[in-house]
């Protein structure tokens, strides 16, 4: 599905297709509690940070620093299993380097920010009851 | 004693996520660019390197080849931890001196095995 502003606004959290998944990073952490919320705190921390880097670079036209970004926090993503947008970061690293049409990339960060956002507010709750 | 590891990567979470997984049997050191890893280097002699390859200032392959090129490390073992999937990549680190590859996300006991099989050579090939 092409992503429009109307459907990138109805991202909802579905019991097929959850915001995320910890499954990797409690094996990663060997289920160790402490450090699983380390973990947590620094992705609610950094995450929303990295994509307005990539949000401004794109501003910008600032393409290398959009496929940096992308590149860096893409194994991130994909850790804790936020599968709503791990074609889509893909993708925009991808037309960020060129490799495809970038007509469809404002529309990809947009939902980025927009996924990366619901899934900080679940992971708060989730983690430090806020 | 715990064999110590380096693990060089910009991506703090990254960092995190194997000081958690590694540090049970080994001491982990994480360090966010090439640059500091290599002053880190200066004094201290890890008996394996793990690195990104895309970060900021020093890519992973100047890093590589710089480990290299110094007397101390030029034979420690070296792990290549990317997000690039491309042979063209893996071929330019074996060509560095990188004596692996993995690809993230990285499966847990694909690297588990990777660490074992560089920092415990002989035990390794014994078990099979």
């Amino acid at each position: 599905m092409i992503p429009t502003t109307t459907n990138i606004n109805t991202v909802s959290e579905t019991d097929s297709e959850k915001f995320y998944d910890m499954c990797m990073i409690e094996r990663l952490c060997h289920n160790n509690e402490e450090r699983i919320k380390k973990l947590v705190s620094v992705f609610i921390e950094q995450m929303p940070q990295s994509v307005e880097e990539i949000k401004q670079a794109y501003a910008k036209r600032d393409f290398a620093v959009v496929r940096k970004t992308a590149h860096r926090i893409k194994p991130t993503l994909s850790y804790y299993a936020i599968i709503k947008i791990e074609k889509d970061i893909q993708q925009i690293e991808k037309m960020a380097k060129g490799e495809v049409d970038t007509a469809d990339m404002e529309l990809k960060i947009i939902k980025l920010d927009i996924v990366v956002g619901e899934v900080v507010k679940k992971m708060k709750q989730d983690y430090f009851n806020n | 004693m715990k064999k110590k590891i380096l693990v060089v990567d910009d991506e703090t979470s990254i960092c995190l996520l194997l000081e958690n997984f590694l540090s049970l049997d080994y001491d982990v050191i994480t360090i966010n660019n090439g640059e500091e890893a290599l002053v880190w280097l200066e004094g201290n002699l890890p008996d394996l390197i793990i690195s990104d390859i895309q970060m900021d200032n020093m890519d992973g392959f100047e890093f590589l080849t710089k480990v290299r090129q110094r007397g101390f490390t030029k034979h420690t073992p070296f792990v290549m931890l990317s997000a690039r999937a491309e042979s063209k990549e893996r071929i330019k680190c074996y060509q560095l001196g990188a004596q692996d590859y993995l690809t993230k996300p990285f499966n847990p006991e694909e690297l588990e095995e990777v660490v074992k099989k560089n920092l415990f050579p002989i035990h390794y090939a014994m078990a099979w």
